[in-house]
């Protein structure tokens, strides 16, 4: 992997509640490289959006950072102070947002909106701010971008105004963006040009992303890797064809197998049962066991590490301990296998 | 499924209240078979969801018809449409909005029993009640509760059992698992699956997830600003695209396959400037393509 831009390690979050302690985000170790996109995937309540909030200093009153680090430029960001924090968030790391009309002043003219996010980084003239401002308008692909400068949010489209959200993030040249469910309230063809934008950016410009969805077709097109998230911990980690083709844990097996594909036309679909965990005071053991059809009598006693599966790749189950009996995936999960398989060596074979 | 219509939609249109006079829906045509799966898909705006809500009368039909099982409700009034409420029923989108959060879910779920007089007495109440959140897959304590207390998912199991209360024949289902878990929105689909198997129901689904509306119909509409583009029977729209609509549409959908999506060649659809006086022609059996 390329150099590493972001790690977090042993990231432990919770938030204090009338009803108790909310351990949100358990232990995370992750590390970001450069040019690279993580996806981090999971349901709500996971800890996906806790452990970015975390990166950006954002997060609530109620929160404590119970240990660990997120290293980034040689610093220790949960140590830093809140004014060279600020310095940082929306400088080096930037984030969008899910819903672009409550990231976007209505009563501020856009292009404003934009010039006021450089000149907030950079010690530049109004006037060239609203050059740099222009100018990512048109990196961004609002066409006619000093007329539109000069608009209000409400003149723009649910994509042109993500849009103008992703221009307001690369106002200061970031080195990582966090994209929190950017595309989850456009239609399907604004969200493949969202997601086309995004990666064309990072292209250009050699931008790490960490992007966080629940969509894992969104996830198979922008991720470089994948990390499973939950319960507040990553229980499946790996480049995204070793998430995707041959996964190991159950949950992951479950999420895939859930989803219908357009090919198949199944009677029923697979459903994992039951809903996930509260976490206030989660019993021992794995978190996913009470839903998991393969756990084992392990599961209840102790939480399984990350055990390897490869350089890139490990999975959070005791399914993968040696003693462990072996058991095979659902059928679905095997055949994804298969497929991938048998086109790795038909292109081999083409070579 | 039969091959009888159960519900028969002719030139329905729906235009704004106001000035603009702008048609949400323009002028679409459709029937739905008793027992089967109608799917309606296109993208926010276009119109699918206040097509859905003028086929359970919460909205007024401009012009046009609609007939189920062969009587026009229109225009019905009175008690004539409250009979044909029982009969037509409707899932919503957002299960958090659309229960009443003062109200226990054995009372939400008796709503329809009640508005209907389907029980005579008190214990016959109950016990429709308690047979209706059984088929849900929840659990007999959770009747009085509230709806703050459950999950987005349970939420729309508690929606589920309320439309069913009423022994619809027909229901239309409004996005009901665009806002629910990926490993939730599988159960509840199943779910209306095997409610749909039970009792013979017929189900409008409107959804954007076109992955989840191939898999749930048996026939699909696509919808592009206030109009039916195509229609056809749901794996031939999906093989066998004819509009460029379609096609840009099922080009856009994101697939769990890394190895697809890198591969993935998406179609742009630009729209023609003029696209009046068309109307859908059958270009193979029973699939339509809108043809101006």
């Amino acid at each position: 992997m390329a150099e590493s831009v972001l790690d977090v390690r042993h990231l432990t979050v919770s938030f204090s509640t009338y009803a108790g302690r909310v351990q949100a985000v358990r232990d995370i170790s992750f590390s970001l490289g450069r040019g690279e996109t993580l996806a981090l995937v999971g349901e709500s309540g996971c800890g996906k959006s806790v452990t970015c909030r975390s990166i950006m200093g954002l997060l609530a009153k109620n929160a404590q950072v119970e240990g660990g680090e997120i290293l980034f430029e040689g610093k220790n960001l949960l140590h830093l102070s809140n004014r060279a924090m600020r310095e940082i968030r929306g400088g080096k790391i930037a984030m969008i947002f899910q819903d672009p009309m409550t990231s976007l002043d209505p009563t501020m003219k856009i292009g404003r909106q934009i010039a006021e996010a450089v000149r907030l980084h950079r010690p530049v003239t109004r006037a060239a701010a609203k050059l740099r401002a222009v100018e990512l308008l048109e990196m961004v692909g609002i066409e006619e971008p000093e007329k539109r400068y000069h608009q209000y949010p409400h003149a723009f489209s649910g994509g042109q105004r993500q849009r103008i959200v992703i221009a307001i993030a690369l106002a200061a040249d970031p080195r990582v963006l966090i994209a929190d469910e950017p595309t989850t309230a456009l239609d399907v063809t604004m969200q493949a040009q969202i997601l086309d934008l995004i990666k064309d950016i990072q292209k250009r410009t050699d931008t790490s992303v960490i992007f966080i969805t629940h969509d894992l077709g969104v996830v198979a097109n922008v991720a470089d890797r994948v990390a499973v998230m939950y319960a507040g911990r990553i229980i499946e980690v790996g480049l995204s064809d070793e998430v995707f083709y041959d996964p190991r844990h159950p949950y992951t097996w479950g999420l895939l197998a859930s989803m219908p594909t357009l090919a198949a036309k199944d009677e029923t679909l697979y459903a994992i049962p039951g809903t996930p965990p509260t976490l206030i005071d989660p019993a021992p053991g794995d978190a996913f066991a009470p839903r998991n059809p393969w756990a084992l009598e392990a599961d209840r006693l102790a939480e399984p590490p990350l055990f390897p599966v490869s350089e890139t790749h490990a999975a959070a189950t005791w399914l993968l301990d040696a003693r462990a009996p072996h058991v095979e995936p659902p059928e679905n999960i095997a055949l994804r296998a298969q497929a991938f398989r048998k086109k790795l060596s038909e292109r081999s074979a083409a070579l | 499924m039969s091959e009888k219509a159960l519900v028969t939609v002719r030139n329905l249109t729906h235009i704004y209240p106001g000035s603009s006079g702008k048609r949400a829906v323009d002028n679409i045509s459709f029937s739905i078979r008793e027992g089967e799966t109608f799917g309606l898909v296109g993208e926010s705006g276009c119109g699918k969801t206040t097509t859905g809500r003028m086929l359970v009368r919460l909205l007024d039909i401009s012009s046009g018809s609609v007939a189920f099982d062969g009587q026009d409700i229109t225009a019905l009034q009175g008690k004539e449409l409250l009979s044909y409420r029982r009969q037509a029923q409707i899932i919503f989108q957002d299960p958090y909005a659309s229960l009443d959060p003062r109200k226990k879910v054995k009372d939400i779920i008796a709503e329809g029993i009640d508005i209907h007089h389907l029980a005579s007495d008190r214990q016959e109440r109950d016990e429709q009640v308690s047979r209706l959140l059984a088929s849900v897959g929840l659990r007999p304590e959770h009747l009085t509760r509230y709806p703050h207390e459950f999950s987005g998912g349970q939420r729309q199991r508690i929606g589920i059992a309320r439309a069913l209360a009423t022994q619809p024949r027909f229901v239309v289902c409004d996005e009901p698992i665009s806002a629910l878990d990926v490993s939730i929105q599988a159960q509840v689909v199943n779910l209306l699956k095997a409610e749909q198997r039970l009792r013979n129901l017929t189900y409008l689904f409107i959804a954007h997830d076109l992955s989840m509306v191939k898999y749930i119909s048996d026939r699909i509409a696509v919808m592009y600003r206030g109009r039916i583009v195509e229609t056809g029977p749901a794996g031939r729209v999906y093989e066998n695209p004819l509009h460029p609509y379609t096609r840009s549409l099922i080009s856009a959908i994101p697939l769990p396959d890394p190895e697809g999506e890198r591969k993935r060649r998406r179609i742009p659809y630009v729209p023609a400037e003029k696209e009046e006086g068309g109307t859908l022609v059958e270009a193979e059996a029973e699939h339509y393509v809108w043809t101006s």
